[in-house]
């Protein structure tokens, strides 16, 4: 009679530990293809924006984070030449401060809105700290004593990616015209036109266009400020500190 | 008994799930890594003229010799990025014995790898020569081989030996008594096809019993179901186009019963310029 119910309690012991198992291990695979596939669509991002921006690398570890306790690495190889590559490390903790303090560390090179280049690569790596439950469960003891191997059932993802686009914002000169013309204070505008060495800048004390020598053509030669309206400029933004507010609009001339 | 059973339904819904799911995340897994891998070519052009007058009839037709194509870096770089993305050394060579060839198509013309036995049980790809896209066209009585491009509707030909003509599309008929001039979706039609005929003559040579074509998208086929059908590949878009054809083969045999599991794969990355 004892040795059936040992017998039975064996059997029910087995058949859970065969479900547990089996449950565990496709909830173990349905993470490791949501964290590829997150891995993916990121570097994916990158290639094609040619730049780390702040909304894509809280994505990331935003969305890995549903998942466990994710490690970040991001290698960043910077083509020199054909060949020839300057090589960054960083840390997906020293980005999260990166980006929460809105400026880089000092001295060192900033990956976060940086301008990539055709040809640079940008290598990402992510790793869970923990085991899976599936994991958990092929490395448990059983009866205080267990083969001994670990098996590193961790989920990783490395992703690879070529930078295939440079980031421009480019725009019209009748656009550039315009925006000074819409201008609104504090926001400063800044043109640097071809013909001018300097950086020609409309603010409260200059608010219009065209108002003086340097805006305007004469005799069929244009001034050192004046914006061609077909021309084409190079539209970049500088933002106050709280990372929102449009401090100064740049156009440079391409 | 009831045990028995029970332990036998856990194992057989079990084993092939697993086999599935597994199946599905590596399917999945080697389209991205091809992906990232294609991406190599904005990396191995550079702008640089090129005088290959002299080498072959067709060169200097081309409207894109400025453009330089490091070919071997090419096929090199696309190497190395895929071992990146592929994990480990055994996942790598995996994965570049099944890639059935590799493409590369430009304005108007193609070029395909082929396997060579570089050493002895060592297969490396090497291009083949390049594939112009022609066709034969009346023009007036007289049918003349015309160099066709996927960029506009001009086309040259050689009258005599060197003289170069030049003409637009229209001009030509599509047979001898024909009055319709070749229309822009018939044109790249005809691309297509040459496209797809040579790749299925390269498969067929290395073992796929029927060879493979591309459903490659014609961007002038305003057919519903076309555009549906064939929206994935648009190979003809770009003005620089690099793409890989990856093969999965597995045969199993059971109860004297032969099963044939395919898995084909196109990617690739296609850019203008």
């Amino acid at each position: 009679m004892a040795g059936k119910l040992f017998g039975t309690f064996l059997i029910i012991m087995f058949l859970t530990y065969m479900v547990l198992l089996s449950s565990f291990y496709f909830m173990h695979q349905s993470i490791a293809i949501n964290v590829n596939s997150i891995n993916y669509n990121v570097c994916e991002s990158i290639s094609t924006l040619g730049k780390v921006t702040p909304q894509l690398f809280t994505y990331l570890s935003d969305s890995l984070s549903k998942y466990g306790n994710y490690k970040i690495k991001i290698k960043l190889e910077r083509q020199l030449k054909a060949g020839v590559y300057d090589t960054y490390f960083f840390d997906g903790d020293d980005i999260r401060k990166e980006i929460g303090s809105n400026n880089g560390v000092q001295g060192s090179m900033n990956l976060i809105n940086s301008k990539l280049s055709i040809g640079d690569r940008v290598t990402i790596y992510v790793e869970d700290s923990d085991l899976t439950l599936f994991g958990r469960l092929i490395n448990a003891t059983f009866l205080g004593s267990n083969s001994g191997k670990f098996v590193d059932t961790r989920i990783k993802s490395l992703k690879s990616c070529i930078i295939s686009n440079e980031p421009k914002d480019l725009v019209k000169g009748y656009d550039v015209i315009a925006d000074i013309k819409n201008r609104n204070d504090p926001i400063v505008i800044s043109v640097s036109t071809k013909l001018s060495n300097n950086i020609y800048r409309y603010d409260s004390t200059n608010p219009y266009y065209g108002d003086s020598e340097n805006e305007r053509m004469f005799s069929g030669i244009p001034g050192s400020d004046y914006i061609m309206e077909t021309g084409e400029f190079l539209r970049e933004f500088l933002y106050e500190d709280d990372g929102v507010t449009i401090k100064e609009i740049i156009y440079t001339q391409q | 008994m009831a045990v028995i059973i029970i332990l036998l339904l856990i194992v057989m819904v079990f084993v092939p799930l697993a086999y599935l799911n597994y199946t599905t995340a590596n399917n999945e897994e080697v389209k991205q890594t091809l992906n990232l891998s294609c991406k190599v070519i904005v990396n191995n052009i550079e702008n640089q003229s090129v005088n290959l007058e002299s080498i072959s009839k067709g060169y200097n037709v081309d409207d894109m010799s400025d453009v330089n194509i490091d070919m071997e870096k090419l096929l090199s770089d696309f190497d190395n990025e895929l071992y990146s993305n592929s994990g480990n050394k055994d996942n790598f060579e995996k994965i570049k014995n099944r890639i059935l060839l590799k493409a590369l198509v430009l304005k108007d013309k193609f070029f395909m790898t082929k396997k060579v036995e570089t050493l002895p049980g060592i297969f490396e790809d090497q291009w083949g020569p390049p594939y112009f896209f022609t066709a034969a066209l009346y023009d007036g009585p007289e049918k003349k081989l015309v160099y066709m491009n996927t960029k506009d509707d001009r086309v040259v030909y050689y009258d005599g030996v060197t003289e170069i003509k030049d003409k637009v599309l229209y001009d030509f008929k599509v047979g001898p008594n024909s009055v319709l001039g070749l229309t822009k979706e018939q044109k790249t039609q005809i691309i297509i096809d040459k496209i797809n005929l040579e790749m299925e003559k390269a498969t067929k040579e290395i073992g796929v019993s029927e060879g493979i074509g591309v459903k490659i998208r014609n961007p002038y086929d305003k057919n519903i179901d076309s555009m549906v059908d064939y929206a994935n590949v648009n190979v003809l878009d770009g003005g620089i186009t690099f793409f890989v054809l990856y093969g999965e083969t597995t045969f199993l045999n059971s109860n004297g019963r032969d099963f044939n599991f395919k898995n084909y794969n196109v990617a690739g990355y296609s850019m203008s310029y």
